[in-house]
């Protein structure tokens, strides 16, 4: 049988009775091809329906009250290669058995997603481009925190932080954001400035993050114009497990004399524990993490705890539900700009002490209620709380709660038609000495359809979406969405789509007041909302023994125009207002490869993103660049499996920033020079006596830039990750 | 053959050591409403009937009410003259880009400093040099 091809093992024959007199069911055995090891936490689903089991220890699942017919049963699990097997009958009180062995997936690399549609799909066949991290390359990097990780995916950068997916965002002095952050389908964004906060995320607890690069407000509404990111967690393995993890690190001194600025080294740690285990058919994971970091400059210090769990509950084969929690506490240096460029790692005078302080709460549960084998509706709900106080020059509290609520219903109509259909309500309060205070609500509906015929997947929907500030109706918007994607071999897909995106102004755009540096920030309640056209085509190929043992290759074209985009804009007297400025797009190729040589001994991976982010006239000229976007983005990496050690090379090259907002580039002194990112990262990683071991180190050669202007951006770290699974 | 590749390669230059002058503008009495803003002026010649057209650069601004303001200039080697100047609309409009300032027609500048020796006194500045200078404006 060819090498890419799943090996099936395929036993079908009428069952025993184990599922009860009078049942129809299909239960069988999970294991792995070539050793034919059980396998444990297998996802089995029955496609065209949404009955699914996981398989038990011993590799063994069993899928309940099946109606009489014809099925494809699909198994998944990171990896290994998903699997199918078609034709599968099930006659009226017989239980069928499916055995199934899985061929190992040698890239280990997630194959199945879920927000690009709402709906489970194979990655082949996902109508827009998505990208997915799974756990397995967050530990190879020794990450704590996610945006370590992300920002070697393409199409991804981060500018101080801020996410930007394709350009999308730029740097909106964390006033708001055009990428959503989702956990588990639930929003991770505050509501009053919409910006991201990292290390809350329970980074080594994913089991994949996926990352939409296209417009995503027909599913998920205002914020997701310019992408997703949806970090789906884990659920507890079928055996208990505790799970420990530390990471040591220390900074460099930085490699010019006069920019020294401290005699203790900066030495960081980072400890964490879990533990997770079933109970009965109920299971959960408590984690526990501290973080401690001095920062490579005077303020970029971090101390934070965060308190993680998830309780998943089964309630016979109809009742599911999850719940998430999360406490995350920090106290954390508060950088604005460097002392001078002649001592970038110091504080301004004064600022020295700058601090803030901050808790917040995130809880967020689901149940899943299956009416039918073709029908299933879940409830969602989220609890969000965010307090911050800042001390020092700079004053300012924070207090905002956040609540959200979504009734959805998933229907598989045909084995070829199915939707995705629901109401989403989320209303927010908001305290802040800059914004003072206000509260918002927002109602939206969505449906989304796919049809799948032959070859062919086609997707459309549409989400119609109203906002209220302060009780007054601000504004409403309708986001439709349309793709394709045409699977023509198993190793070929392309696909297209065209989506509308919108995102409603930020409190924080809207009501703040402040004086940052010698820039008054003041109101603008009147923003309108921005809107978005997204339009993509694509392609995707898994080639097996050419030249490389398998050869993934991936590459799109894309073009996002933009009306009424928010930008941070000074005015004739030079105070800051957030404006809707006339219209903007940004185009862009993106390009992919992922490369295993045979006798798996090295893999290289390539992405490359260029964009041409552009403000546009009335009349559609070009008239200005857009600021804070890299054209061109590469990420490189090499690893070497060389006996039972892992040696990896990456090295992201970012060209120049054309443009930045606050500080230009003065030529006739050379203030403000802003420089291509050059960053080369080296680790070697192998387990002794069951512990994972990673020495990692970041910006090798301390190669110096700024993101945004005025904070230097790196110094070269130093880590040793320690991990281990009892 | 990773070190290979990396001994092979020359890492381009990232940001690096820079010169300048840094030191503290005092301000002494009361703060006209006229003037918005004031801080030290780099210039390449000194013209000070047009010392607009030959600015190179200026010091984080003072603001109204400020009676010292620490500074750093950046500069590249050369000789320089320093004024101490009032800027009479608000200065954030003028920090992000320096040729906004020069091209508009009637620059909104006035020069503060009275030191004539210190004003004609070139600053002569070398690599990676930075220089200690302390300005006083006298409202």
């Amino acid at each position: 049988m060819h090498g890419c091809i799943a090996i099936l093992l395929i036993f079908i024959a009428p069952g025993s009775m184990a599922l009860g007199q009078g049942e129809s069911g299909i239960q069988g055995r999970i294991t792995a091809a070539g050793t034919g090891a059980p396998l444990a936490g297998v996802n089995v689903l029955v496609e065209g329906t949404f009955i699914g089991a996981a398989s038990d220890l011993d590799g063994y699942y069993q899928i309940k009250k099946l109606p009489p017919g014809r099925y494809t049963v699909f198994a998944s699990m990171i990896g290994y290669r998903n699997t199918r097997v078609a034709d599968v009958i099930v006659p009226q009180g017989t239980v069928v058995s499916v055995d199934l062995a899985l061929e190992r997936d040698i890239l280990k690399s997630p194959q199945i997603v879920v927000t690009a549609t709402r709906m489970e799909q194979d990655i082949m066949e996902s109508p827009i481009s998505v990208s997915v991290v799974g756990l397995r390359q967050l530990l190879d990097k020794g990450a704590v925190s996610l945006d370590e990780v992300i920002e070697y995916e393409s199409g991804v950068a981060l500018v101080k932080g801020q996410l930007n997916i394709r350009g999308s965002s730029g740097y909106t002095m964390g006033a708001g954001s055009r990428s959503l952050l989702l956990i588990d389908g639930v929003s991770l964004l505050g509501s009053a400035a919409g910006n991201i906060v990292w290390t809350v995320v329970p980074a080594s607890e994913i089991e994949r993050v996926e990352i939409i690069k296209s417009a995503g407000s027909a599913l998920y509404g205002s914020s997701a114009m310019g992408g997703v990111i949806n970090i789906i967690t884990r659920n507890a393995p079928p055996r208990p497990e505790t799970r420990l993890r530390v990471r040591l690190g220390r900074y460099s001194r930085p490699k010019h004399d006069q920019w020294r600025w401290r005699e203790s080294p900066g030495l960081l740690h980072t400890a964490e524990a879990t533990h997770a285990r079933p109970y009965g058919d109920h299971s959960g994971w408590l984690r526990v993490q501290r973080n401690y970091s001095p920062g490579f400059t005077r303020l970029n210090w971090l101390d934070a705890w965060n308190l993680t769990g998830k309780l998943k509950f089964n309630f016979g084969s109809r009742y599911s539900s999850a719940l998430y929690a999360n406490y995350y506490s920090e106290s954390k240096g508060l950088e604005s700009v460097w002392k001078s460029p002649a001592a970038p790692f110091e504080a301004p005078a004064g600022s020295e002490h700058d601090k803030g302080i901050g808790q917040k709460v995130n809880i967020n549960g689901v149940v899943n209620y299956i009416y039918s084998p073709t029908m299933v509706v879940r409830v969602k709900a989220a609890w969000y709380d965010v307090w911050w106080k800042n001390q020092g020059t700079n004053k300012d509290y924070s207090n905002e709660r956040k609540y959200f609520t979504e009734l959805q219903a998933a229907t598989n109509w045909t084995s070829a038609l199915s939707t995705t259909t629901g109401l989403v309500c989320e209303q927010a309060g908001i305290r802040a000495r800059i914004f003072g205070k206000h509260n918002s609500r927002t109602t939206a509906g969505y449906l989304q359809a796919r049809q799948k015929i032959g070859n062919w997947l086609l997707s459309s929907g549409g989400r119609y979406e109203q906002y209220y500030v302060d009780g007054k109706n601000k504004d409403q918007s309708f986001a439709p969405s349309l793709a394709v994607n045409w699977r023509r071999y198993t190793w070929l897909s392309l696909r297209a789509s065209a989506g509308g995106g919108f995102r409603v102004p930020t409190v924080a755009e809207m009501f703040s007041r402040s004086q940052l540096n010698v820039f008054k920030v003041e109101p603008n309640p009147d923003l309108a909302s921005e809107k978005s056209v997204s339009l993509e085509a694509g392609g995707a190929i898994v080639l097996p023994a050419i030249l490389f043992k398998q050869l993934n290759l991936d590459a799109s074209v894309f073009v996002n125009n933009f009306e009424n985009l928010i930008e941070p804009v000074p005015d004739h007297e030079g105070i800051i207002h957030f404006e809707n400025i006339t219209r903007a797009r940004i185009a862009g190729q993106e390009v992919s490869m992922t490369a295993l040589v045979p006798g798996e001994w090295a893999l290289w991976q390539l992405t490359y993103t260029h964009l041409d982010p552009v403000a546009l006239s009335g009349a559609g000229e070009v008239i200005d660049t857009l600021s804070y976007r890299y054209r061109h983005n590469l990420f490189n990496t090499v690893k070497l499996y060389v006996r039972g050690a892992t040696l990896t090379f990456e090295y992201r090259y970012a060209s120049r920033l054309d443009k930045t907002e606050l500080f230009d580039e003065n030529p006739r002194s050379g203030q403000d020079r802003r420089v291509p990112l050059h960053l080369i990262n080296m680790s070697l990683g192998r387990t002794f006596y069951g512990w994972e071991t990673l020495l990692r180190v970041e910006n090798l050669f301390q190669y110096y830039y700024v993101e945004l202007e005025r904070n230097m951006a790196s110094e070269r770290l130093l880590t040793l990750t320690l991990n281990r699974t009892f | 053959m990773v070190i290979i590749v990396l001994s092979t390669c020359t890492l381009p230059e990232g940001l690096g050591p820079v010169s300048g002058v840094e030191g503290e503008l005092r301000i002494k009495g009361e703060w006209p409403d006229s003037i918005k803003a004031a801080a030290l002026v780099v210039l390449d010649n000194l013209d000070l009937d047009k010392p607009v057209e030959h600015l190179i650069t200026f010091s984080d601004p003072a603001m109204p009410g400020d009676t010292a303001r620490q500074y750093f200039i950046q500069l590249q080697p050369g000789l320089y003259y320093m004024v101490a100047a009032g800027l009479t609309v608000a200065p954030s409009l003028f920090l992000a880009n320096i040729d906004s300032f020069t091209t508009v027609p009637n620059p909104p500048i006035v020069i503060l400093d009275d030191d004539l020796v210190a004003i004609s006194t070139p600053v002569i500045i070398s690599e990676h040099e930075i220089k200690e200078i302390n300005r006083t404006i006298q409202f």
